[in-house]
């Protein structure tokens, strides 16, 4: 940590402001004997930039004081005890108004009273008022505190923590902004280095200290989706050169940690160059287990219905118009339909388990994984964590390819790939039909609904890729998908649970897998029919157009720039220490994946054996078309998790949970907690 | 619970045990926090619920309760089976205003009663009883109970309608301010831990609450389709390692529970 670099030839020495990131961005440190502004909303790390710039103070043998007027010194200390032992030398000014008595007290100016007093000295226990005096906060009496402190004992840097607080308590009949830009000019009187934190409710409100101020360095912090990003950026400096980039940064507890490696773009808040992950958040080791990915409930629960021989038609439906709106970019779209498939499914279990009771062990399994799913997303909301539109894309495209030619009757899908064959757009130039061998497209035979034969197996190794191959018809893409959206199936009327049966009332018998009390009665009658009538014709049709609007990648009015612009952010997010996991060589062997992959139920089944490899085919081929750089869901390493654990309910269902847990793009810190621990943890009771 | 030591310090935990997880444990003993959501996000149910962990505790708890009058409360959480008869409340709800008397404003500390829940009838106020409430009035209220015994947990069930009730305080934004960091220093100094309920002011306003919190937790609520997607997030905590991430959350039978 230099203390104090060469600043401009011929200036004097800058001081550094005890963070070497910060320092670097400022061209060596601050410039000597000037006020300068923090800047950023509450939360970001300002007080602790700002003890930083103390503490180097310290260590280079200065003396400094930190005037604190939002948090009290002993929370300030036990806040930062990371920053000992150099905090403990810093001085404090507790500049916290009193208590207000609201009756007639002796007034006592606060320089009279109270002093600075070095941390080390500060209570643990927070500053009682006195009993019979409260004093009052006013400016002039601080700025006549600071100029006896100031001399008292040369303090050569200063903090003032916060001047918005300044401004909100102490400043009562002046002009907040008069009174702002006096103290300020106070401040560079006094011939102190000196910074101020504000606190900044918007990114881009120009403030009149901000005019004034010799140099800010302003904190960002921006939520993308589940991510939250936080950057540093130099906005103004003057008489010296500086970064003027925005670089992320997390806090540690010796302060930030500025890394400057990375850019972030201003305006689209993406990051434009640099490889190093994002800082995933202040958690250094992983607290909170992840939640499953809706996909992976997806996965697991047309699984479990391809095995009990249900008819999955209307959620590939909304699979595939998932995938088409995921292609375009547009994941708000695609995570309505995806919860839409997640309701769909949750809906069917009831007249299975009445219909269904079968001997076959597999088959109960999963019948009762389906109930167990069913009943959890009943009292409350499904977990939904959806990856970014790249991600999604082929995973999705992934679970389709999977699914597809179990349950849906045949002609429908050679027409549907022999589309898109033939003219591969020009987007994707990097599409190598992989040698596939001929794995004919009309064998599997279609199933009636109630055998209850497994379904997913025979995936042509082929087919997989040929959906992430770009298709022509950008025209009937654009009809289609429009058509998709305009008119979703609506929704059975069982999941709608109205708001105040979800709020407050009667718990559903916790244990029992029966339907929950709570679920208004007249419902239950409207879903009955569907699974059986939907007829496996229409839902293919449909799902030839919605697929084939998936495949272009311009698809049609990608809805939301911004989405797509995190999509992309977020794309650049696994950086290189994920890749070599991420892409293992197309020749990889096969088999590989098939171990973490095979769920529970595998072995029971026969045709299984043969799924695995196909299945793991086209995880295994080269990037898709899009551009898009290589999801890691996609690859056989980190695929397999297939979480079927939903919610704390239904311990029953953990006992089906393979695997490490689900790892998207977005899971941020996404430690490697038990997968086991979220039932244990708080098993349903009932209050 | 495997965050990381921060340093130590007393938590206390908010009964919420998915949420004390995002905390690292809790929330710090002794400082006041910001619950920030729209209307029928679940604020008012979290602040019960963290009183309610503290009745279990057998600490002393309080609810200022503006938006609605306990007697509502009291009925609303019937279906969870709370009882709430131990939680002292300050209802400070306004009732109905009588408009026609600007002049002679009575202040809630005159008017009022800590009361505990059991003893909250049925019965509305009457706009006879209708007085103005004040953000001092709150503070002297609470510390002439604060004399005989210490709470340790309080509710403001919220500041945004304290804000828009209160009568002074509307005519000086000034006042306002130096009275509600007051009332916040106040309980800091008493060692209570305190849930200050606030809906979402609009960006560009900074108020004095979010200034003087340790901490913030946002319940969002939004639509996707027909199904409602609710969320909690620890937007900022002083002091403490905590979870980042928004984590789904559901009101249920049970109440408040995270994901």
């Amino acid at each position: 940590m230099a203390q104090a670099s060469a600043g401009p030839p011929g200036g004097e020495p800058r001081v550094s402001t005890g963070n070497a990131g910060l320092d670097a961005m400022l061209d060596g440190g601050l410039v000597a004997r000037r006020p300068y502004l923090i800047v950023g909303p509450s939360g970001t790390g300002k007080t602790t930039l700002a003890l930083q710039f103390l503490c180097a103070g310290i260590r280079n043998g200065e003396r400094a004081l930190l005037v604190t007027l939002e948090e009290p010194p002993n929370e300030v200390r036990a806040n930062h005890r990371g920053l000992a032992p150099e905090l403990g030398k810093v001085d404090v000014f507790d500049a916290i108004p009193d208590v207000m008595r609201y009756e007639r007290a002796p007034f006592k100016d606060i320089a009279a009273v109270r002093s600075a007093t070095p941390f080390e000295r500060v209570s643990e226990e927070i500053r009682r008022t006195p009993e019979l005096t409260s004093i009052e906060v006013t400016i002039t009496a601080l700025e006549q505190m600071l100029r006896t402190e100031v001399q008292r004992h040369a303090y050569s840097r200063i903090v003032i923590d916060s001047l918005t607080a300044l401004q909100y308590f102490c400043m009562k009949g002046f002009d907040i902004v008069a009174g702002a830009q006096t103290f300020l000019r106070y401040l560079s009187d006094l011939r102190v280095t000196t910074i101020l934190t504000v606190e900044a409710p918007l990114e881009d409100v120009e403030t009149p200290e901000r005019m004034l101020a010799r140099g800010e360095i302003r904190l960002f912090r921006w939520e993308l989706d589940d991510v939250t990003v936080r950057a540093v950026g130099v906005e103004k400096f003057r008489g010296s050169s500086h970064d003027l980039r925005l670089h992320p940064y997390r806090i540690g507890p010796t302060g930030l940690d500025i890394n400057l490696a990375v850019t972030i773009s201003r305006d689209t808040r993406q990051i434009l160059q640099g490889t190093a992950p994002l800082a995933p958040g202040e958690i250094p080791s992983g607290p909170v287990e992840p939640i499953p990915s809706t996909l992976d409930v997806l996965n697991a629960e047309l699984r479990d219905l391809a095995l009990v021989g249900a008819d999955t038609g209307r959620i590939r439906t909304e699979l595939e118009a998932a995938l088409a709106s995921a292609r375009s970019g547009d994941s708000e779209h695609a995570t309505e339909r995806l919860l839409r498939a997640v309701a769909i499914g949750a809906t069917l279990p009831d007249h299975l388990s009445a219909a269904t009771t079968h001997p076959d062990g597999e088959i109960a399994r999963a019948l009762h994984r389906l109930v167990a799913r069913a009943e959890s997303s009943r009292v409350g909301e499904p977990p939904v964590r959806v990856p970014e539109p790249p991600i999604l894309t082929a995973r999705l495209a992934k679970i389709l390819s999977d699914l597809k030619p179990a349950t849906g009757p045949e002609p429908t899908v050679p027409m549907l790939f022999s589309a898109s064959g033939p003219a591969p757009m020009g987007g994707a130039p990097t599409v190598t039909p992989a040698p596939t061998p001929s794995a004919p497209p009309g064998t599997p035979t279609p199933q009636p609904p109630a055998t209850p034969v497994p379904t997913a197996p025979t995936v042509p190794p082929n087919r997989a890729e040929a959906v992430s191959t770009p298709v022509v018809t950008p025209r009937a893409a654009a009809t289609t998908s429009h058509a998709a959206r305009a008119s979703p199936p609506p929704l059975p009327q069982a999941l709608r649970l109205p708001e105040a049966t979800r709020g407050a009332n009667k718990p559903p018998s916790p244990g029992a897998p029966s339907r929950p009390r709570h679920l208004p009665t007249g419902s239950r009658p409207t879903p009955t029919p569907t699974p059986s009538v939907s007829a496996p014709v229409p839902s293919m049709t449909v799902s030839a157009e919605t697929s084939t609007a998936a495949m272009t990648p311009e698809a049609p009015a990608p809805k939301k720039r911004k989405r797509s612009t995190t999509g992309a952010r977020k794309k650049a997010i696994p950086g290189p220490p994920k890749e070599p996991t991420v892409l293992p060589t197309p020749g990889s062997s096969p088999p590989t994946p098939v171990a973490p992959t095979s769920p529970p139920p595998v072995p029971a089944v026969p045709a299984a054996a043969t799924a695995s490899p196909t299945e793991a085919a086209p995880s295994v081929g080269p990037p898709a078309d899009t551009g898009f750089p290589p999801p890691s869901e996609v690859s056989p390493t980190s695929r397999p998790k297939r979480r079927v654990v939903r919610k704390k309910k239904a311990p029953s269902v953990v006992g089906a949970t393979a695997g490490p847990p689900p790892e998207d793009a977005s899971a941020a810190p996404a430690p490697a907690p038990p997968p086991e621990s979220p039932p244990t943890e708080r098993p349903p009771e009932t209050p | 619970m495997s965050l990381p030591d921060d340093g130590g310090g007393v938590r206390v935990a908010t009964g919420v045990s998915g949420l004390d997880r995002m905390l690292g444990g809790g929330l710090r003993k002794g400082r006041p926090y910001l619950v920030t959501g729209g209307s029928g996000s679940g604020k008012s149910l979290l602040g019960l619920t963290f009183l309610l962990e503290g009745l279990r505790l057998e600490e002393e708890v309080l609810l200022v309760a503006v938006d609605e009058p306990p007697s509502e409360i009291m009925e609303n959480v019937q279906a969870f089976g709370w009882d709430l008869s131990a939680v002292k409340t300050l209802d400070a709800n306004p009732g109905a205003r009588a408009i026609k008397r600007q002049a002679a404003v009575q202040e809630i500390r005159t008017m009022t009663d800590l009361k505990s829940m059991r003893d909250i009838s049925q019965e509305t106020k009457r706009p006879a009883d209708a007085e103005d409430i004040a953000i001092q009035g709150i503070q002297l209220k609470l510390r002439q109970q604060m004399a005989g015994k210490s709470f340790s947990r309080v509710v403001v069930d919220s500041m945004t309608s304290i804000r828009r009730f209160a009568v002074k305080a509307s005519v000086d934004p000034q006042a306002e301010r130096t009275e509600i960091q007051s009332l916040l220093r106040f309980l800091s100094e008493s060692n209570v831990t305190a849930l200050v309920l606030a809906t979402p002011n609009d960006p560009g306003v900074l108020t004095p609450e979010e200034i003087l919190t340790r901490g913030e937790i946002l319940l969002t609520r939004k639509w996707i389709g027909d199904r409602s997607l609710r969320q909690v997030k620890v937007v900022r905590m002083r002091g403490c390692a905590h979870d980042p991430e928004r984590r789904p959350f559901v009101i249920g039978a049970q109440g408040f529970v995270v994901g």
